[in-house]
């Protein structure tokens, strides 16, 4: 991650679900770069090699279900994180579990559902560009 | 002559032929409650009870007529106030001047009477207490029965709560994540124009259908593993290792397995499913191994003791237990998430297959009440622990 693009970390241990919000921002948001993590370990591991404070991705997506460190406890190390607990945070998950909604609800977390039809993924991607400010 | 047997210690009396007393010594008297000479010329009836009295007639008058002597005739005298009182005699016949007298000397046993009472109190006391305290052993064998299937119990009970979890993420998850990729690459295709897209569509449908019945064929076989009654056989581990790793080579015919173990007693387990928990084991040793057609598999086996007690505390019944540590030489992985390893479906690495294996392999080891548990370090290879009752445990 350079400090010369906006990049959004997606967190995710699905190879196809990665490949296809990869393929939904290449359409809408060309110039928006996406940088993958296969789970939330994997993710804090990259986010404290960042040195530069600018190259921190402007949006973090993450999944809930995921080996290792799973969403809610990758948000939880996050949230006490003075480096990391800026950099807004959106879920992208399958769960339709009450229990994860109203989790991310009180921390003021927008949650999506992961679409099952491509137009709506490509919404998806420009609210995700949206929130890249 | 009266003296003397006056001053003898014991009861001492005297009748003539027909009945009537014509001696009876102070200590007699006194034991039946009669004044000294009291008793003289009066009829034996005075001072034998009934039943004394027939066997008098039936017994010893015959014996004395035949033999002359008597001894150890345990009868009951009648006392002044009617109180029956024990007295263990020998009697004689005698001639004496021409005339027959019967003499009777023995001992009461009033006393010893009473001590004997005091012996079968002493003695139904010490079987009642005896009785207590079999019922009391009982009643605490009877507690740690039920002490041990209540520890059985909270152990089922936590185990069928933790597979509750893992069906509930089944069924909201990983069953949930194919079915939604099939209509997500299913309306690609429909609105898809160009070939290719639909090509690269149908493979990925195909993949996620793949994916779907191999979770429930999994399914089937873990539903398999908790039905299934087990039973029990002596079972020759090291057979069951050498047997895998040749069923193993055929399979993986370019992998060189290098097994090395120490000497494992036979132990009561599932044959079969000894078998399936060794083959998913070496499997792993294969699936993760480093670079290279070598896998190095090391099986360390120790007996020892452990408390069968799980949940409760402060109780403690020790049984045999094999513990088993099978080490591979592979790429191994961050153990701090070894929970997690265990759990249906659930895959550590990126490329490890449905994460069923050490799910199957932690059920296996439960259905035979032991324990499983793993050591890995990353680049440095994996452990199995394991731990099984040498016995069956009920």
């Amino acid at each position: 991650m350079t400090s010369n693009e906006k990049t959004i970390l997606y967190v995710d241990d699905d190879a196809d679900d990665r490949e296809l919000l990869w393929e939904a921002m290449q359409r809408v948001a060309p110039d928006l770069r996406v940088v993958f993590a296969e789970n939330g370990l994997q993710a804090l591991e990259l986010l404290e090699e960042i040195k530069d404070a600018k190259s921190l991705p402007c949006l973090i997506v993450l999944d809930i279900n995921m080996p290792y460190l799973n969403g809610r406890q990758t948000f939880a190390r996050i949230k006490v994180n003075p480096k990391l607990n800026n950099i807004p945070l959106v879920i992208l998950s399958s769960s339709e579990s009450p229990a994860d909604k109203i989790f991310f609800s009180t921390e003021d977390i927008r949650y999506f559902t992961k679409p099952i039809e491509f137009s709506a993924l490509e919404d998806l991607a420009r609210q995700i560009e949206n929130l890249c400010t | 002559m009266q003296d003397l047997y006056n001053g003898i210690p014991c009861i001492y009396f005297s009748a003539s032929a027909d009945g009537f007393i014509t001696e009876a010594n102070k200590i007699l008297c006194n034991y039946l409650g009669y004044a000294p000479g009291e008793l003289i010329g009066r009829k034996l009836e005075t001072i034998f009870t009934l039943s004394t009295r027939i066997f008098q007639q039936t017994h010893l008058y015959p014996l004395l007529q035949l033999s002359g002597q008597a001894e150890e005739i345990y009868i009951t005298l009648k006392s002044k106030d009617n109180a029956d009182l024990p007295v263990l005699i020998n009697a004689e016949r005698k001639e004496i001047d021409g005339q027959i007298h019967f003499q009777f000397a023995g001992i009461g046993l009033n006393k010893r009477k009473k001590f004997e009472d005091e012996i079968i109190a002493a003695k139904k006391a010490a079987e009642k207490a005896l009785y207590e305290n079999s019922s009391l052993k009982s009643a605490q064998e009877q507690l740690q029965k039920h002490a041990e299937e209540l520890d059985t119990q909270i152990t089922l009970a936590n185990l069928q709560n933790r597979e509750l979890k893992q069906l509930n993420h089944l069924f909201t998850h990983s069953l949930q994540e194919p079915l939604r990729k099939l209509l997500f690459y299913s309306g690609q295709i429909v609105e898809s124009q160009e070939e290719k897209e639909i090509i690269a569509g149908v493979q990925k449908i195909k993949k996620a259908v793949d994916n779907m019945s191999a979770k429930i064929k999994g399914l089937q076989q873990y539903v398999w593993l908790t039905n299934e009654k087990l039973k029990y056989e002596a079972v020759d581990l090291p057979g069951i290792i050498q047997s895998v790793k040749k069923e193993l080579e055929l399979e993986n015919p370019d992998v060189l397995i290098v097994l090395e173990s120490e000497p494992i007693p036979l132990f009561e387990a599932n044959n079969e499913q000894m078998h399936f928990l060794i083959k998913e084991i070496l499997s792993n040793a294969i699936r993760f191994r480093k670079p290279g057609n070598v896998v190095n598999v090391k099986v360390f086996a120790t007996t020892l003791l452990l408390n069968n007690f799980r949940q409760l505390t402060g109780k403690y019944k020790y049984a045999e237990f094999e513990k088993l540590e099978i080490q591979d030489s592979g790429i191994g992985f961050d153990d701090n998430y070894q929970d997690q390893a265990f759990e249906l479906f659930r895959t550590l690495h990126p490329f490890g297959g449905l994460g069923i294996g050490l799910s199957f392999c932690k059920k296996i080891v439960e259905n035979h009440n032991g324990f499983i548990s793993l050591e890995s370090q990353q680049n440095v290879g994996s452990k199995v622990i394991i731990l099984l009752p040498l016995h069956r445990l009920n």
